[in-house]
């Protein structure tokens, strides 16, 4: 019995080295009948506990051992086909929570701030710059494309295209991501956003006017391609401003007729409505209902008169703009001045009638 | 494996490239060697000799020399879109390291899966998608159903009976006209 | 999104279908109506897309089979029990179910689709010309028919009558009224003692 101890002692003895080789990545077979058994079961509680522990913490790029800040910038700005100044540049990812982190920092290591310059500056005011590129350029060049769109619309399209999610999902799939200096991590679509303002801001600073604008055009603009702009502006009633629009032209009053159905007494019943003025048919439109047929009708006649139907040419973007020349003094209708005037004169109609 | 398990998608572009201008989206790319080890041999002679004309051409990539002792070479590529690819290019010839390279530089950072349909637009009709409705006759808008001039066969060519008809009524008005010349 | 909402609703939208079945061969009108119930006549057509339309049909008690069909063409049905085979004559369901030639002739025609059960529940038959309202306002199109409705005696005014030209002279042995007098040939002279009707 005692012999017996004294194997199983050894073979125990064994198994421990064996299992403490093991902790190392690599595992090695070795010829031994209970071996694998162990091995399993070591795989198996090796598994559970990193479980336990969590996934990978997300780290910033530049932790990883290949990062050069430097080289990322210039890659950045030649990926984009801009020449920057890397000052600039630089100034413009750096956002305001770093400047402030930078300083406590520095206070803390009890670095006197008088003595030492203090050279980081944050990226607001490149982004204010920016910022006011992009939006005025965007309402210019959405003026121009769209010029019967009343202005209601164009402002709309604008929101749109420079809201934040927008701009931040640009900023990211530019690769500023990575490069920005920025307290928060992951970082924030506000601080994408505001980069991206600022990398403008630094294209507008280092490249001129019409170069900042050239790349609005050829960032931010493309993402209206997959949108339906008519969806942006939000009608609440589109017979109405139809009427006071046609009023305006000097055509008749809009009258909705029934055009086709089928399957009226079914659930997937379908009407065609159609929008005649002055007994010619200016759109027709499919709907679930009556109701909803006529509405839509309503919204593409609207759409016609706008000059914004489906079947438009496309934006003028990328090498067909190089040289466009936007009219910067456009100014498009009110469609609240429109249903306005109509509605006065519809007024004074009546006083004057009664 | 049925039609479902076979990963597959549309074809996507990343944030319309191409459409202003052309990004190349590949935003990294770190060469990792073994300085001594036979297995990166061809990878020590690709970095001599082609990858400062690779870096030269394609100033906006970042390009990453990573020597790690005894590992097998690889090549690890980041995307804009933060898809990361790795490729292992143990005794793989320098010709066919620049290849891959290559590969990598010119494809976007979408996964590669089985394409459902390789033509993408946002604009598939400019006349219009065809409803049941865009040929039909006007007319049949007021037709109450069911009609009978809608429903019975259309007229082609003449009947037996037509014909029989027709030279009778031609005999007769011939008939009529001899009555009436010989009546005069 | 709306709009496009409501497009799609236009494009993928069931038209109703009517067709008069008077006095029209059921194989004809069955080979007639396929392409209606199956969606062939769209460009949206795809097999395992539900897209086919719905066809009303009435009239059906006055279909017209071809030569001796109405004797000779046989419907078998079994019950899936022992000794549940059974077959009548094309005459005998008719007088039994009006709709039946018909529906059967439509599903026969149909056979290797796999929706086919499917598109027999969007044909509607009904027998004589009383088509139910609510059916019918849904109804968008007509189907023309297969064959010329021949005219019968009956259907000429006493006018027309008159006025068709007298294109041969009857010889003299002629019996002119005969068509007026009852048919005295005996029904069921062609059916063993077995199945003819009391």
């Amino acid at each position: 019995m005692s012999a017996s101890i004294v194997r199983s002692c050894a073979f125990a003895q064994q198994m421990t080295l064996m299992t403490l080789r093991t902790c190392a990545t690599s595992v090695y077979h070795v010829s031994k009948r209970n071996y694998d058994q162990y091995r399993m079961k070591y795989l198996r509680e090796m598994y559970k506990r990193r479980l336990e522990v969590g996934p990978e913490k997300e780290r910033r790029r530049s932790e990883w051992i290949n990062w050069n800040y430097d080289s990322e910038i210039f890659a950045f700005g030649k990926r984009l086909g801009e020449e920057f100044n890397e000052t600039t540049i630089k100034q413009a990812f750096i956002h305001s929570s770093y400047v402030e982190k930078e300083r406590a920092k520095r206070a803390e290591l009890g670095l006197n701030l008088k003595d030492l310059t203090f050279d980081l500056e944050d990226n607001s005011e490149l982004a204010e710059k920016g910022a006011d590129l992009i939006s005025n350029y965007v309402k210019v060049y959405l003026r121009n494309m769209y010029p019967y769109f009343f202005e209601e619309g164009i402002c709309a399209i604008h929101n749109y295209l420079v809201s934040e999610s927008m701009l931040s999902h640009i900023a990211k799939h530019i690769g500023c991501g990575d490069l920005i200096l920025s307290e928060d991590f992951p970082v924030l679509p506000s601080t994408l956003s505001q980069t991206f303002k600022a990398v403008v801001g630094a294209v507008l600073k280092d490249r001129g006017q019409e170069k900042a604008e050239t790349f609005v055009r050829d960032f931010v603009l493309p993402q209206l391609i997959s949108k339906d702009i008519n969806e942006l502006w939000e009608v609440v009633n589109p017979m109405g401003l139809l009427t006071a629009v046609l009023a305006l032209i000097g055509k008749g009053p809009p009258e909705p007729r029934l055009l086709w159905k089928s399957g009226a007494n079914t659930i997937m019943a379908l009407y065609w409505v159609g929008i005649y003025s002055d007994k010619q048919l200016v759109a027709k439109s499919p709907g679930e209902t009556v109701t909803i047929a006529e509405e839509m009708a309503a919204r593409e006649a609207l759409k016609k008169l706008m000059k914004t139907e489906d079947s438009r040419s496309p934006l003028i973007l990328g090498r067909m703009a190089d040289n466009l020349k936007l009219d910067y003094k456009k100014v498009n209708m009110s469609a609240a001045e429109v249903l306005k005037n109509y509605y006065s004169q519809l007024k004074k109609q009546n006083t004057a009638s009664a | 494996m049925t039609k479902n398990l076979i990963p597959q998608d549309f074809l996507k572009n990343v944030l319309q490239n191409g459409v202003g201008r052309y990004v190349c989206q590949l935003q990294r790319i770190t060469f990792r060697f073994c300085k001594s080890h036979g297995a990166s041999r061809h990878m020590r002679d690709f970095i001599e000799n082609h990858l400062l004309g690779f870096s030269q051409k394609n100033p906006g990539v970042a390009v990453y020399l990573q020597p790690r002792r005894h590992r097998a070479p690889s090549i690890v590529a980041e995307y804009l879109n933060g898809y990361r690819e790795v490729l292992f290019l143990s005794d793989k010839q320098p010709s066919e390291i620049c290849k891959w390279t290559e590969h990598l530089r010119t494809r976007s950072g979408v996964q590669i899966v089985k394409m459902i349909n390789n033509i993408h637009t946002e604009t598939p009709s400019t006349q219009g998608i065809w409803h049941p409705f865009m040929f039909t006759d006007t007319e049949w808008a007021v037709t109450k159903f069911p009609n009978k001039k809608l429903s019975s066969v259309l007229k082609t060519g003449k009947t037996a009976t037509d014909i029989i008809l027709d030279e009778q009524t031609e005999a007769l008005t011939e008939g009529v006209k001899h009555c009436q010349i010989n009546n005069k | 999104m709306a709009h496009s909402r409501v497009t799609q609703w236009a494009t993928m939208t069931r038209t109703w279908w009517i067709y008069d079945a008077n006095y029209q061969c059921p194989f004809k009108t069955a080979y007639r109506l396929l392409p209606y119930l199956q969606g062939l006549n769209k460009p949206v057509y795809h097999s395992d897309s539900d897209v086919g339309d719905h066809v009303v049909v009435f009239n059906t008690k006055h279909i017209a089979m071809r030569g001796d069909f109405w004797r000779t063409f046989k419907h078998f049905h079994h019950t899936k029990f022992a000794g549940g085979f059974s077959r009548a004559s094309a005459w005998r369901v008719h007088e039994m179910d009006p709709t039946r030639i018909l529906e059967r002739a439509v599903y026969s025609c149909l056979a290797g689709v796999e929706t086919r059960k499917m598109m027999m529940k969007r044909l509607h038959l009904y027998p004589e010309e009383d088509v139910p309202e609510k059916i019918l306002e849904n109804v968008t199109g007509q189907i023309r028919q297969v064959q010329i409705v021949p005219k019968k005696l009956t259907d000429y005014s006493q006018e027309e009558i008159d006025k068709f030209p007298k294109l041969f002279e009857y010889p003299e042995d002629y019996d002119v009224e005969g068509y007026k007098r009852e048919n005295r040939q005996e029904p069921d002279q062609h059916t063993s003692m077995k199945w003819r009707l009391k």
